[in-house]
């Protein structure tokens, strides 16, 4: 633990002395996938390279023609570089004045003050978003990025960031993209290196345009994954929906209860290993760190301790706690339907319109009802699942 | 050492493009076969305790008590679920049998709060159907990397059925949430030319391969089987050897023999 804080130290002192200029802030590459999937120097150098050429650095990003459909350059070079204002008003360097300390320069989710927080911040490199309004696997729509920075995670370190102008906001949520594709972009030239070719074949920016390229569609194609309900809202203050989604709250049909507890009080954080569950991210971060404790690779060794700690995950209590992705009716319409993207969460809608589903779009608005009334009366009950262990709350 | 296992070592060590060399002469007209390929994966060392695992706070599951299936071996020392499959530009071209090109199903079932079966083997575009016999409700968290990852909710008696159209680079993670003690594997292949260990180490990749050279990989629960020994030299450090086929009747296996793995490499799991 001592090695990892101390080690982790170090890169955080590396990162601020990068965002106060002490020399030109450059791109990490993602040194756990690298080092985790056996990359060659070579290798590696070679997929840096293609990222520099198409990407640029954090200075001087570029956009290759291919994105020009998806992101404005221009609003590149506002967020790009140091934190600089030539007029009143108008601010250059906007990542790194809003977002670098958490999110890192790279958008790794690990600038300088990541480490403290929890939840970690967004890693953007996988292109997994858990507040989106789009079927589970796709990617967030424009807006869905919008309403984060406006809204902000209440209950996590990321704030509204409603007071920036609307450009400023534009330019952010394009710079997001561009982060995100590059951080994308690299994780398949990885795979690519490891799965497909031979270990002295390097890639190209000719390899990689293809993959750019569909990366980048998936990002145009997003609207139209969006979920909506094949009805409209219910009265949620009914008493009788409300019934009914404490009935299916509680029900084997979707199993809520085992994750969120009796009436989503919640339940004692999983705490025994075989019990212990982690997100998309951290299980990637703990089976990494798990394989250098047996490896003689040691670039892998020396990436396992710059690493994160893995942090396990479990369901969230409900009844007291703001909800990080959003109260509003609609949204909780579309967690439950498709569950939370890169989490433990489960969808309980179908994978795409039409598709068989655990629950129909009514029992999922009943459910809406219940969530929705927790919190307004959270008396306990001992009501549960039959098949509920009588020990339930009592596990260590 | 003979000049055939140098070759041999040297193409599983590096050599995917030494191979490469010599495939075009597939392309052209209909490919000469191979037999099937058979052999054996064995634990050369004492079994190991299966680790105990904590059944939750499910009633259905205390009851059913599940065990560690992560590294399963006989009395006799063979490993289940080792999965092995062929790869190579000869095989992109290869349309199997007439008995393998009919889209199957396959089920995968949530049984005693397990996984049924632990691994799973498919073609693109065949069904994968989930299942649930237990009277609790599990989900189904699979994350693939060509196909669109999943995580849904499998109430008791419920199925779903869905349709895995793109080939996998190597087997994907299953996990139920509900009940993280629970892991299956399932692998999208294009070609049929991929093989499970059994209970007893034994593994068939069936007959129909090019004759010529491919390649074999070999895997267990999430990680590529390095550095054992196999008569075409020692698996790299992503499972695989080279292979050169002859051409034999369905019924004339190449025979692997037994590949012996050392019990150290699963010691820090």
């Amino acid at each position: 633990m001592l090695g990892i804080s101390r080690s982790a130290a170090g890169s955080i002192a590396w990162v601020a002395a990068c965002l106060v200029g002490c020399g030109p802030a450059t791109f990490q590459p993602n040194e756990l996938l690298h080092s985790s999937q056996g990359l060659t120097a070579a290798q590696s150098e070679a997929i840096e390279t293609v990222l520099l050429e198409i990407f640029g650095t954090p200075a001087e990003p570029r956009l290759p023609e291919l994105l020009h459909a998806t992101i404005d350059h221009n609003n590149l070079i506002r967020c790009a570089g140091e934190v600089i204002s030539h007029e009143p008003g108008v601010t250059q360097g906007l990542y790194g004045r809003h977002c670098a300390r958490c999110h890192g320069v790279t958008g790794d989710g690990q600038g300088p003050t990541a480490l403290y927080q929890h939840p970690y911040p967004r890693d953007f490199r996988r292109g997994v978003f858990k507040w989106k309004s789009t079927y589970r696997d796709a990617l967030p729509t424009i807006s869905d990025l919008h309403t984060v920075l406006e809204r902000g995670v209440p209950g996590a370190a990321m704030p509204s960031f409603r007071l920036l102008s609307t450009d400023e906001r534009n330019a952010l949520v394009d710079y997001v993209v561009y982060l995100t594709l590059r951080g994308q972009l690299e994780r398949e030239l990885v795979l690519l290196s490891v799965e497909e070719l031979a270990e002295e074949e390097l890639v190209t920016v000719a390899t990689a345009e293809p993959l750019l390229a569909s990366l980048s569609t998936a990002w145009t194609d997003t609207d139209r994954l969006v979920v909506n309900s094949s009805q409209p809202i219910q009265n949620l203050v009914d008493a009788n929906l409300i019934a009914q989604g404490k009935e299916l709250f509680h029900s084997e049909l979707t199993g809520c209860a085992k994750c969120h507890g009796t009436n989503g009080a919640g339940l004692t954080p999983n705490v025994t290993a075989s019990d212990r569950d982690y997100d998309l991210w951290d299980t990637e971060r703990r089976e990494i760190l798990t394989a250098s404790q047996t490896t003689d690779n040691p670039r892998l060794i020396a990436a396992a301790k710059r690493a994160f700690p893995p942090r396990p995950s479990w369901g969230r209590e409900l009844t007291t706690v703001k909800r990080r992705g959003g109260d509003e009716p609609e949204t909780l319409f579309r967690r439950l339907h498709q569950g939370i993207a890169g989490t433990t969460m489960p969808a309980l809608g179908p994978l795409r319109p039409g598709q068989p589903a655990a629950l129909s779009d009514p029992q999922i608005w009943a459910l809406v009802a219940y969530v929705e009334s927790l919190g307004i009366s959270d008396e306990p009950s001992d009501e549960g699942s039959p098949h509920y262990a009588a020990s339930a709350q009592e596990v260590p | 050492m003979s000049v055939l296992k140098k070759s041999l070592l040297i193409m599983a060590g590096l050599g995917i493009p030494a191979f490469f060399a010599g495939l075009a002469t597939f392309a052209e007209g209909a490919p000469p076969h191979a037999g099937p390929i058979t052999g054996r994966i064995v634990l050369a060392g004492p079994r190991p305790e299966p680790r105990e695992l904590d059944p939750g706070r499910d009633r259905c599951c205390q009851e059913a008590l599940p065990s560690d299936e992560s590294l399963l071996v006989s009395d006799e020392g063979g490993l289940a679920n080792v999965v092995i499959w062929a790869s190579g530009p000869p095989i992109a071209t290869v349309t199997g049998p007439p008995n393998l090109l009919e889209p199957s199903v396959h089920e995968l079932t949530n049984k005693g709060c397990a996984f049924q079966p632990r691994v799973t083997l498919l073609r693109a575009g065949e069904r994968l159907v989930l299942t649930n016999a237990d009277p609790t409700t599990h989900n189904l968290n699979a994350t693939f990397r060509k196909n669109p990852s999943f995580n849904v909710v499998l109430a008791p008696q419920a199925r779903r059925e869905l349709s895995l159209d793109a080939a996998e680079p190597k087997p994907a993670p299953v996990a139920c949430n509900i009940h993280p003690f629970m892991r299956a594997w399932v692998l999208v292949r294009d070609d049929p030319y991929a093989a499970v260990s059994d209970a007893s180490g034994h593994f068939e990749l069936p007959a129909g391969l090019p004759a010529g050279q491919i390649r074999l990989t070999f895997w267990h629960e999430g990680r590529y089987l390095a550095g054992v020994p196999t008569p075409a030299g020692v698996t790299d450090r992503r499972g695989r050897i080279g292979l050169t086929l002859p051409l034999a009747e369905a019924s004339t296996p190449y025979e692997l023999g037994e590949l012996r793995i050392d019990p150290r490499w699963f010691a820090a799991q």
